[in-house]
């Protein structure tokens, strides 16, 4: 059981050959700032310690930090739901470290809201 | 050099690991928890009965917090390799994540001269004042290194 599981996590590391973004710590972000996004996800990492989207909008693109993709998991969501072209709706905060970086609350995808915290 | 270190660890087929799936992760930081628990519970017990009664039979709770710290350690060092690689290069500047390196070495380099220079007389069952000092370095050490930890998510 052990082995295939991790041949799986290996190649689908292979795979996506994957940098991963570096987020900053829960503190930073303004919680007083809610905020709202909405595009076509143009990157998904499916990834601990957080799933992470890249959605342009307004002329920016954002790096939305999601939950972890056990939590992801459990509230209902896929990678599939979310991969590169699908329309998503964000709910969240702007981080006070990064100009572009928001951590979602809350993701609104096919019209089902699905709550990250 | 260190920058270099952190790169290559987060790169590596743990990093990749860790980071695709959901389970060695999640199951990592349980364990990560646990570990944590062994580590400072066994260790605050030994040293509280040191700093009590003039260490008096201090080895009687030793041989069995010292093992159940050990073992806890023995938890934290692959399940922490792991939770660091999943983000090696962020989580290895934290300033909480040195705090908590700086009190890891400390704890361990007090362990190590404490049972050099007090091994014997704790087997005897019966340690001099000076050890009280050893224990309380270790129980700042320990407690400290494990809020540092905690803190590393919140910088």
């Amino acid at each position: 059981m052990k082995l295939p599981l991790f041949g799986l996590c290996l190649s689908g590391a292979l795979l996506t050959g994957g940098i991963a973004f570096a987020h900053h710590g829960w503190g930073s972000y303004d919680a007083a700032r809610l905020m709202t996004i909405t595009g076509n996800v143009e990157r998904a990492d499916w990834e601990n310690p957080h799933v992470m989207l890249v959605v342009p909008s307004q002329g920016k693109n954002w790096e939305a930090v999601l939950a972890p993709p056990f939590r992801m998991s459990a509230r209902g969501l896929n990678p599939d739901m979310i991969k590169p072209g699908t329309q998503v709706r964000l709910e969240g905060y702007p981080s006070t470290r990064a100009a572009t970086e928001m951590r979602a609350e809350r993701i609104i995808v096919s019209g089902k809201t699905y709550e990250l915290r | 050099m260190y920058l270099d270190l952190l790169a290559a660890l987060e790169s590596s087929w743990l990093g990749h690991a860790g980071r695709h799936s959901a389970w060695l992760y999640t199951i990592a930081n349980l364990l990560h928890v646990l570990g944590a628990a062994f580590v400072v519970g066994g260790i605050a017990v030994f040293d509280l009965k040191v700093l009590a009664e003039h260490g008096k039979h201090a080895w009687q709770v030793g041989r069995y917090a010292i093992p159940l710290a050990a073992a806890g350690l023995a938890l934290q060092i692959p399940t922490g390799t792991l939770l660091l690689a999943v983000e090696a290069r962020a989580l290895g500047v934290n300033p909480a994540f040195y705090l908590k390196l700086a009190c890891i070495a400390l704890g361990l380099i007090n362990v190590a001269l404490f049972h050099a220079r007090f091994g014997t007389a704790l087997r005897a069952g019966a340690l001099p004042p000076e050890a009280r000092v050893y224990a309380l370095v270790s129980l700042v050490a320990w407690i400290v290194a494990l809020l540092a930890g905690r803190m590393i998510a919140y910088l």
